[in-house]
C-alpha cells in the first residue's frame, strides 16, 4: 500500500498547480514520497515531500507571475527566482533549528538589543539634561539612581517581553514554519 | 535564412532530455537525466514549468498514463517532441556546431 500525500500538499497543489498537470504532480511527489519512506522513515518522508510541493507551488506562482506582467518567459528567470525562495526558505528553517537547540538564542538577542537601547537612550539623554535641569525640583539631571533605576526597568520590560515569543519559538515544527511562512 | 526559435538554455536541455529518454519521458525521469548529464541540480518546479511552457509553445505534446498504485492511483504524464522541437534543436546544434568551429583549440590551450 503507498504512502497516502499529507492533506496539505494536496491543498498547496490544488492552489498553486495548473488542473491539467495536478494529477501528473502530485504522482510524481507521491511516487518519490513511497520510495523515500521505504530508504529513509516517514518522517524524512513526509518532510521531503513537504519541501518539494513548496518548490514546486513557488515555481509555478513565478511563471504565473512573470506571464500577467508580459515579461519573457525565460526558464533561468523562473530557476534563478525560485532559488532564491529555496535560500529564504533554507534561512526560516535553519532560524527555527536554531531556536529549537538553543531555547536562549531568543532572549540572548533581546538581551543584546536592549543594551545596545539603554546605551543610546543613556547617552541621548545625557546631552538632552541641559534643556530639562531648569524643570526638576529635588533631583540632579544627571542623578545616576534615576539612569540606573530607569535602564533596569526597560531592560527588564524588554526581556520579559521577548520571553513569550521566545519560549513559543522553541516549539515551531520547522515543516510548518515553512509551510506558513 | 528562417526565423530562429525562441528557446532558452533550460528549454533546450529539456527538450534534449525528452530525446534522450523517448518514451519514458515523464517530469521525474526527465528531472534525474538532466541532472546525471550536467551534474547540476535542478529544482522540480524548474522542469514542471518549462515542460508545461514547451507544450504550450507547440513543441511538445503529452499523454496521461494509466493510473498506478504506487503513486496512490495517480497517472503519470508522458512527453515527446513535436515536429517543431526537432527543427528547432537542429538549428541550435548547427548554429552551435558553427560558432564553436575554429576555436576548441584556443579554449583548450
Amino acid at each position: 500500500m503507498s504512502t497516502p500525500l499529507p492533506a496539505g500538499v494536496g491543498w498547496l497543489l490544488g492552489r498553486t498547480v495548473p488542473s491539467d498537470l495536478r494529477e501528473s504532480v502530485a504522482g510524481d511527489l507521491a511516487e518519490g514520497l513511497e520510495t523515500r519512506a521505504r530508504r529513509d522513515g516517514a518522517r524524512r518522508a513526509r518532510a521531503w515531500v513537504w519541501w518539494q510541493a513548496i518548490r514546486v507551488s513557488a515555481s509555478f506562482a513565478t511563471e504565473k507571475t512573470t506571464r500577467v506582467r508580459g515579461l519573457p518567459p525565460i526558464g533561468e528567470e523562473a530557476a534563478r527566482r525560485t532559488r532564491l525562495v529555496d535560500a529564504l526558505a533554507q534561512d526560516v528553517a535553519f532560524g527555527v533549528r536554531l531556536l529549537r537547540r538553543q531555547p536562549a538564542f531568543a532572549l540572548r538577542e533581546a538581551g543584546a538589543m536592549t543594551l545596545g537601547g539603554i546605551g543610546v537612550g543613556v547617552v541621548a539623554a545625557l546631552g538632552l539634561t541641559r534643556g530639562v535641569a531648569t524643570l526638576l525640583f529635588g533631583v540632579s539631571a544627571t542623578d545616576p539612581v534615576v539612569y540606573a533605576g530607569g535602564s533596569l526597568l526597560l531592560a527588564a520590560v524588554a526581556l520579559l517581553a521577548a520571553a513569550g515569543p521566545s519560549s513559543r519559538a522553541t516549539r515551531v515544527d520547522p515543516i510548518a514554519a515553512l509551510r506558513d511562512g | 535564412m528562417g526565423e530562429p526559435f525562441n528557446i532558452g538554455e533550460f528549454e533546450h536541455v529539456v527538450l534534449l532530455a525528452v530525446l534522450r529518454l523517448g518514451d519514458d519521458a515523464y517530469a521525474v525521469s526527465i528531472l534525474d537525466e538532466i541532472e546525471r548529464c550536467t551534474r547540476r541540480s535542478i529544482s522540480r518546479g524548474s522542469v514542471y514549468v518549462t515542460l508545461d511552457r514547451l507544450e504550450t509553445k507547440g513543441f511538445l505534446k503529452s499523454r496521461l498514463a494509466d493510473p498506478t498504485p504506487e503513486r496512490g492511483g495517480r497517472a503519470k504524464r508522458y512527453y515527446e517532441l513535436r515536429p517543431l522541437a526537432v527543427r528547432a534543436l537542429k538549428d541550435s546544434r548547427r548554429a552551435l556546431v558553427a560558432m564553436w568551429h575554429g576555436i576548441e583549440a584556443v579554449l583548450e590551450g
